[in-house]
């Protein structure tokens, strides 16, 4: 286990390297000046030279990169431009509210769809299928901000039940804390939980058919304690590899779900950076992306362990 | 909650805010305003205000180049001179000032009894050491540019400086009305310490701040003018997007809040009451005057006869625009009401009459559209295309990631926004001077630079000549001003205050209040 551990943290520094550095180039490929939005709306043309000397703007790309480079295995990211703190700073007040924010998400698609995928493919062709089918197929197609708006139609402006925008802090009011995560994470977690309850369901179908599960009900085991017991264990390979994977497209989804609801997470940050060219920032931003994704993937591989004895084996 | 109908919320669901941030800068309820009758006002409410961008780079107001910025650190930083709503100067922690005979030095008087937040008084010695510091600074000191016609400050007594200019500059005191005149506590212009923790004589002391969060003000008790703030302290809170601003309005979670122009119409369809105004800034399309055919003036002003600028404004903009008649929009002191508005009437054929008297074959030109804006230019450009096809002018759109028309000046044409200045001579001098950020074309006649230098010149004079600026870019249309879109406040019956939408679009929260 501890090999597979390593290998996959080795094979994760090539991955970090040629992110960080087509991230850079993309960057110096788009025309735009953070000197000159630094600088103001009346500034001349020799305050923004002084302000891109200043700021170490006019020096070649590659010197640059490889300063951030050497940085970053120091473990110093920089300051951003814009902000005026160190970028590690700023990255680690953010990384707690989009944890919050997608950790809601996941347990919200967990909670939703493993009782979904069960029910559907424990009762395969019955109307219940059918309506779970439709709900699944609906969540997998309706993007999240179209979900994020008509939730706060529904919730907020209607019912008056929950906020419309913002976040507080879990040490400031948890109750607050959780209200304010609510919908947002919904909206997050509906396409997970559509995509995990259609491959649970399907793995469902799958698994009963098995010869052991035929055996276990010939044994006279209930039909609940056969599901729980044998059926969903292993039926829950295919759902968690997709867990996995969908938690790089929750880091994706939270940028535009942190926009909608004004939630000052790393999605926030990324936008912000992007919009102003604040190259340091963005560089620390898809850093930390890159980590929380490549580490999502071993917790995934580990638990294929932890699931299936025959994975610990290998 | 009030309940609402469901259709005025599929509305807002409808329409999904494309537009960006709003971009906020100054302006202004005059310090010294009309006295409000505090009867039934809380004096110790917070006021919770949505607005579209915090996050200062530095709370050190000296070192911030962005107007955006003005809304979050002005309620810390009272200037040495404040404007009001119409963009007009008036007393700030100077409580008046004059220019000499030639022009060539102001004089400021300082009012007795301010205070900075650290307790230290605000008096002539802590004005010259927060400008001493802009003109003496390095490069980030990036207001300095507004003062560098100072040559030097001089402290006359206790309550009196003396600004001594290299060349008569009428546009000082709006210089000092902004971020170049806001006053930093002496005591902590070194400090790193003020980067995060501002120290100024505001009415208000910065509490907490988080990025993207939320801003806290508590009420600064030994304000100078501390009976006008009707307040015990400010909450920003930031949401970006406008339609999520309309709907946290909706759900109560600010007393106030301002969206601009397509949001407007996003409020009004969700049942939300609004007041929009027109503000300094305006659409354009800017042309390089340096560039056939745009060098001729009769293409220009053909361009400025041809373009349906009230349908711009209706089929676009849901209405939510003033079309630009003049440079600047009524509401603005240095509005001229004795020109024509609209100065160019909507003619086909005037219009096709002056291409035809330009003498130029089939005048064809290009402009650029920034794809930064989300795209939200492609269908003005395409509008105003159509518009330009009609008398006979070809307008090919280039559509490209940021704009490069002002900075390599390589191009015909750009539509885009023009933030506005607060000051008349700044906004010709953006526009029009040869050293103009947005003068593409970096040329200027000899008439136009010397009508440009007439309006820095202060006195009696210089209403006319700022007028005689005005008809001059009108006539030789070097500027083809679109329309002057809406913004307009979201705001409960509880606020009290916030009448007027000031031009520059940054509120001051002196006599603004909340119903108890």
């Amino acid at each position: 286990m501890s090999r597979l551990v390593i290998s996959r943290l080795l094979l994760a520094v090539p991955v970090l390297f040629v992110v960080t550095m087509a991230t850079f180039g993309l960057v110096f490929l788009v025309p735009g000046d953070p000197a000159a939005t630094l600088a103001g709306e009346s500034a001349t043309p020799e305050r923004i030279d002084e302000l891109r000397t200043v700021l170490g703007l006019d020096r070649p790309v590659v010197e640059q990169y490889r300063d951030w480079l050497g940085g970053a295995v120091r473990g110093e990211l920089g300051d951003s431009l814009f902000r005026n703190r160190p970028v590690a700073e700023l990255i680690v007040e953010r990384v707690p509210v989009t944890l919050a924010l997608t950790g809601f998400a996941v347990l919200i698609a967990v909670l939703v769809a493993v009782p979904a995928g069960l029910v559907a493919g424990s009762r395969r062709g019955s109307l219940t299928d059918r309506a779970i089918t439709l709900f699944t197929s609906l969540g997998v197609s309706l993007p999240s901000y179209f979900v994020a708006l008509l939730l706060v139609i529904v919730f907020s402006l209607q019912l008056g039940w929950l906020p419309a925008s913002g976040f507080r802090s879990w040490s400031s009011n948890p109750i607050e804390w959780a209200r304010h995560l609510l919908l947002p994470g919904f909206a997050l977690g509906l396409a997970m939980s559509a995509e995990i309850a259609r491959q649970l369901r399907g793995a469902v179908v799958d698994v009963l058919d098995r010869d052991y599960v035929r055996t276990a009900r010939a044994k006279g085991i209930r039909s609940r304690p056969v599901l729980l017991r044998h059926v969903l264990r292993n039926a829950s390979l295919a759902p968690i590899t997709v867990l996995g994977l969908q938690i790089a497209h929750l880091l994706g989804g939270a940028v535009v779900i942190e926009q909608v609801f004004a939630i000052p997470g790393l999605g926030t940050l990324a936008i912000d950076a992007v919009m102003q060219r604040d190259i340091p920032l963005m560089q620390g931003v898809v850093l930390v992306a890159v980590v929380i994704v490549t580490l999502t993937n071993i917790a995934v591989d580990v638990s294929y362990g932890l699931i299936n004895p025959r994975g610990r084996v290998t | 909650m009030q309940r609402r109908a469901v259709a005025p919320a599929l509305a807002v669901l409808l329409t999904i805010s494309t537009t960006g941030t709003a971009a906020l800068s100054t302006a202004a309820l005059a310090h010294p305003a009309t006295s409000n009758s505090n009867d039934g006002l809380d004096l110790d409410a917070v006021l919770r205000v949505g607005i579209s961008r915090l996050n200062p780079p530095t709370w050190d107001p000296h070192k911030v180049g962005m107007d955006y910025t003005n809304f979050t650190t002005f309620p810390v930083y009272d200037r040495i001179l404040d404007s009001d709503a119409t963009g007009a100067v008036v007393p700030g922690l100077a409580e008046s000032w004059e220019f000499d005979a030639d022009g060539s030095t102001l004089t400021l008087h300082i009012r007795s009894g301010a205070t900075f937040h650290d307790g230290s008084p605000v008096d002539a010695a802590a004005i010259k050491a927060n400008l001493d510091r802009q003109l003496d600074g390095g490069a980030d000191m990036l207001n300095a540019g507004q003062l560098s016609s100072i040559e030097t400050v001089e402290l006359v007594d206790d309550a009196t400086v003396a600004l001594h200019l290299t060349h008569p500059d009428a546009s000082v005191p709006a210089a000092l009305a902004s971020r170049a005149g806001a006053l930093v506590c002496p005591g902590q212009f070194d400090s790193p310490e003020l980067t995060t923790e501002p120290c100024g004589a505001g009415p208000f002391r910065l509490v907490s701040h988080r990025d993207d969060d939320r801003t806290v003000y508590e009420r600064f008790d030994e304000y100078w003018n501390r009976e006008h703030v009707l307040l015990g302290g400010l909450e920003f809170i930031y949401v970006a997007d406008e339609t999520t601003r309309v709907n946290s309005f909706q759900a109560d979670q600010f007393d106030v809040t301002f969206v601009n122009s397509t949001a407007i119409d996003t409020a009004l369809r969700a049942g939300v009451a609004v007041d929009p105004q027109a503000t300094l800034t305006f659409w354009q399309m800017n042309l390089n005057r340096t560039r056939p055919p745009l060098d001729n003036v009769d293409i220009r002003r053909a361009i400025n006869h041809a373009l349906d600028r009230e349908l711009l404004v209706e089929s676009l903009l849901f209405g939510q625009g003033l079309p630009a008649g003049q440079l600047f929009p009524p509401s603005y002191y240095a509005y001229d009401a004795d020109l024509p508005d609209p100065y160019w009437a909507y003619d086909l054929d005037e219009a096709r009459a002056l291409v035809e008297a330009s003498g130029v074959d089939s005048p064809t030109f290009t402009c650029q559209i920034s794809g930064g804006s989300g795209g939200a230019l492609v269908p003005y450009a395409e509008a105003v295309g159509a518009m330009l096809a009609d008398v006979g002018i070809t307008m090919e759109i280039e559509t490209i990631t940021q704009s490069t028309h002002f900075t390599d000046r390589n191009t015909d044409c750009e539509i885009g926004v023009f933030a506005g200045a607060i000051e008349p001579s700044l906004a010709f001098q953006q526009l029009f001077s040869a050293d103009g950020f947005f003068n593409a074309g970096r040329e200027a006649s000899d008439e136009v630079t010397a009508a440009f230098q007439a309006t820095l010149v202060p006195g009696d004079d210089r209403d006319a000549a700022i007028g005689a600026m005005v008809e001059l870019a009108l006539d030789q249309s070097l500027v083809v001003p679109l329309f002057f879109p809406y913004r307009t406040y979201l705001k409960s019956e509880r606020v009290v205050g916030l009448d007027i939408f000031p031009v520059d679009t940054t509120t001051r929260f002196v006599d603004v209040g909340l119903a108890g």
